[in-house]
């Protein structure tokens, strides 16, 4: 693997996949540009897109189907090949010519094929089963070919039932969510069912700190913050109030109170009414701390990744979780991030 | 019985089913209770069963319900059954609910699935299906109607198909028969003799039959279709009485040949002996072909040699003709430029009209005095562009003796006759052609290392796109960056420069000593 932090050149290539064994197969072209977009937000299930331009040389063109950007990084004389991302490829307008062919196109993520695949109605899945696996399951009845690796498990406490016109893909999401676990797609398409992680995937501290281009940005934003949480569920109603001394989102420190109405409490692993609506108003009181930033490429740094922030070079030391990227890809391969950490306000738990 | 407001159902039923569309609601029918007193609903759509998580009002098996499906729960908001409800009216809806079929929901809740009455009055009745033991009418007006016996006075019918091997012939009226036959037009004075033999006129489009036998046949035109699928045809196309006309062909196909009174039509002939007085032919194939008895134009061909011989041939010692050899007689290619064409349904040379080269024009060929000269280009008369791998150096382009393709070099161009086959441009944003680092001077050139500090006793030359986040360096450095105003800098910690150093149109310099002995500081000169 080359050393990231050290000089290099690249350049990209496109090769098909083969859908068996999902290893890398014959090149079909060369990329005149490139770019991907990962997002970790709910808005996003795919994770990951992509979009570019190539030459293909490859005769004919293989067309739809699942290929990997495979980049060729030459450094210190050695070359080695380095996968970017695989996807399924769309295509976009291209040119009419003869033993060159232009092509635009757009690449989704291996999660793709589970986010055409509608569930049928009334789907559910049983308490006590195994909720990772469920999800695997999900995702190969959804269509999903890439491997799935599982780590970590969980096991549902309640039936759970899933939307009105989801997908397979939208399930999934529904069974890792309950649990705070996530899905993450390597270069090579492989996805990671896992809890979030707790480790930092890059440390950014004064020998990384060439990694990050000065001029990057903060922002703090406590709009969606509340203070007071009811929940209803049938005839039980439970109130909890942050009035902490030492909360800075509490109704005193803040000057103005925040409700949030749940009408429709999820317990967990058996959790009584009230334990729920503490634990709801300790995620609602969660103040988000943003940065923006662009540094050069690290490998295995994903959305849901940790990085770990210096006060050399963020002002703070903080374990930011990647919520958005996009590459770009030039003689070098250049990240724009933005990542937060979530400050917690309120809580009932912590002994004082 | 309480009695049931049908209404009410049918207005419960029609709101649930417009919700159906919405996406948190649709209906669902109660299929059982487990022993966990989890409740179970059959969701209109599903493929099996679905718990329910909560339940506000007493529901049953069998029950219609609208249930709500959020948050990963689904809980039953309705129950649209009522136990006044009779079952046989529900099982429409069920039925209809099971197979996901709504239009037929709507249908049955504005109709009743079931009345039973000892009397009704209705003064239009629409139904699919009327089964009844007894039915009495002045008038039945139908599209169709279908009987094992029917018993009438008397039938007046527009047509009437009846299966005559089955007709009870002694019952049958030969005279109404011969009527029958006569005004349909089919027979011409039909009758039906005693014997049964048939005489009148037989009028039809089409007779269909293994054998006839006829003393004369009359007809205007007459076709026979041969075992060899073959139709050979008499007077087909209607010529006049003193022409005969014989043709054959298949059906459908175009015609293959015949006898005709003026000409004759055919695909090959066979014959010892033709004799005409004018022969046309589109082509005309040969061993030999003389014209005249002795002499006039005698062509031959012999392998693949054509010669021809004009105002007679001559026999050479041996008895045989003296042949003249075509290439040496005729020139096969005109004079001309010649340029080659590329395109998908031709690949050659083709002929122009030009009589000197065009500047934008790349010709291959020249013709001249029979023979072929070939050219690249219009401004170097020399040998075709080599095939080979080129790569541009400067603003030419220069062969390489490689001979495969190396990925580690930026080949722009590769020549296998005659097209320019691979051209590799590089990529917008990939032109940058030095990787970015510390680069040192060398035996006289500039070698990227792997330092990341200067060390002092080596001079560098620094290549970034822009200027790394740490900027403090230890030691000697120069450098050439970027700035934040996108300028180019040159960064130097010593500089020594030993003549001049000139900015824009201003020059700095040394006093010459030989000009001032007493003044050799340093000067600035215009120097435009």
């Amino acid at each position: 693997m080359p050393n990231w932090a050290e000089p290099y050149t690249a350049t990209y290539f496109l090769h098909a996949v083969d859908r068996d064994t999902w290893e890398t197969d014959e090149e079909i072209g060369k990329l005149r540009s490139f770019s991907v977009e990962r997002n970790a937000t709910e808005d996003v299930p795919l994770l990951e897109s992509c979009s570019g331009e190539a030459d293909i040389t490859a005769e004919p063109d293989p067309g739809e189907g699942w290929y990997r950007v495979v980049a060729h990084v030459s450094q210190r004389g050695l070359v080695e090949r380095v996968p970017i991302m695989t996807f399924l490829r769309q295509d976009g307008e291209r040119p009419i010519g003869r033993s060159i062919t232009r092509t635009s196109f757009t690449g989704y993520s291996s999660l793709k094929p589970a986010d055409l695949k509608a569930l049928p109605r009334g789907t559910y899945i049983t308490k006590g089963t195994n909720g990772p696996a469920h999800v695997k399951r999900l995702l190969e009845e959804g269509g999903v070919l890439a491997p799935i690796k599982i780590v970590g498990d969980y096991t549902i406490s309640s039936y759970v039932v899933f939307d009105l016109g989801s997908t397979y893909l939208n399930a999934a999401w529904q069974v890792l969510d309950a649990a705070g676990y996530v899905m993450m797609i390597d270069p090579n398409g492989v996805i990671t069912i896992c809890p979030k992680p707790d480790m930092p995937s890059l440390i950014l501290d004064a020998a990384n700190a060439r990694l990050v281009r000065a001029g990057g940005t903060v922002n703090v934003d406590k709009t969606e913050v509340a203070n007071v949480y009811y929940a209803i569920d049938g005839d039980n109603r439970v109130k909890v109030v942050n009035d902490l001394d030492d909360s800075r989102t509490s109704i005193k420190n803040r000057g103005l109170e925040s409700d949030i109405m749940d009408t429709s409490p999820t317990l967990v692993d058996g959790e009584s009414l009230d334990v729920y609506a503490m634990r709801m108003l300790k995620e609602s009181s969660i103040v988000n701390h943003e940065y923006k930033y662009v540094r050069r490429y690290w490998p295995d740094v994903f959305p849901f990744s940790l990085v770990q922030a210096t006060s050399g070079v963020f002002g703070i030391t903080e374990h930011l979780v990647v919520k958005q990227q996009s590459l770009s890809f030039g003689k070098g391969i250049t990240v724009s991030e933005t990542a937060s950490y979530e400050e917690v306000t309120y809580d009932p738990w912590q002994l004082r | 019985m309480t009695e049931f407001d049908y209404s009410d159902f049918r207005d419960s039923i029609l709101e649930a089913v417009e919700k159906q569309d919405v996406q948190t609601e649709c209906l669902g029918l109660v299929t059982r209770t487990d022993r966990n007193e989890v409740v179970w609903v059959h969701l209109v759509g599903g493929e099996s069963d679905t718990p329910v998580s909560r339940v506000s009002m007493t529901v049953q098996s069998g029950d219609l319900v609208r249930c709500k499906v959020e948050n990963g729960r689904c809980d039953i908001l309705d129950n649209l059954s009522s136990t006044g409800v009779s079952l046989s009216l529900l099982s429409g809806v069920v039925q209809a609910m099971t197979s996901g079929d709504m239009s037929a929901i709507k249908a049955i809740t504005g109709d009743f699935e079931e009345i039973n009455a000892l009397r009704a009055n209705v003064d239009l009745l629409l139904s699919n299906l009327v089964k009844t033991g007894y039915l009495e009418a002045n008038y039945i007006d139908a599209n169709a109607i279908r009987t094992n016996y029917l018993d009438a006075q008397a039938i007046q019918a527009g047509y009437l198909n009846v299966d005559f091997a089955n007709l009870n012939a002694e019952q049958v009226r030969w005279a109404s028969i011969e009527d029958l036959f006569t005004k349909s037009g089919i027979f011409g004075a039909l009758q039906i003799l005693g014997d049964g033999t048939i005489t009148g006129t037989l009028n039809a489009t089409l007779l269909n039959g293994d054998t006839a036998r006829f003393t004369n046949i009359y007809a205007d035109a007459l076709k026979i279709l041969g075992d060899d699928g073959l139709y050979r045809a008499l007077n087909l196309r209607g010529l006049d009485e003193d022409q005969a006309e014989v043709l054959v062909s298949r059906y459908g196909e175009s015609l293959k040949g015949g006898l005709h009174g003026s000409h004759i039509l055919a695909e090959s002939i066979t014959a010892d002996k033709i004799d005409v007085t004018q022969l046309m032919a589109m082509m005309l194939m040969s061993q030999f072909v003389q014209i005249g008895a002795s002499g006039g134009i005698h062509i031959e061909s012999v392998g693949n040699r054509l010669s021809f011989l004009l105002g007679g041939y001559s026999l050479n010692t041996a008895g045989y003709i003296d042949w003249i050899d075509w290439h040496q007689a005729v020139n096969p290619m005109e004079r001309g430029w010649y340029v080659l064409v590329d395109e998908p349904d031709y690949w050659g040379y083709v002929r122009t009209t030009d009589t000197y080269v065009h500047s934008d024009t790349m010709y291959y060929v020249n013709v001249i005095s029979g023979n072929l000269e070939w050219y690249s280009e219009y401004t170097n008369y020399l040998n075709p562009v080599e095939e080979g791998w080129y790569e541009l150096v400067g603003s030419d382009y220069v062969l390489t003796e490689d001979t495969t393709f190396d990925e580690t070099k930026d080949y722009y161009a590769h020549i296998s006759r005659p097209y320019i086959t691979y051209v590799q441009v590089a990529p917008e944003g990939f032109e940058d052609p030095m990787e970015q680092g510390w680069y040192e001077i060398v035996d006289g050139q500039y070698v990227l290392t792997s330092d990341t500090v200067v060390d002092s006793g080596k001079v560098y030359f620094m290549m970034y796109s822009d200027l790394p986040s740490d900027k403090a360096v230890d030691g000697e450095v120069a450098f050439i960056s970027v700035d934040d105003r996108n300028q180019s800098v040159f960064y130097m910690t010593n500089e020594i420069i030993l003549k001049t150093l000139r900015f824009g149109k201003w020059m700095w310099f040394e006093r010459s000593s030989e000009i001032d002995p007493d003044n050799t500081n340093m000067a600035l000169k215009w120097v435009g």
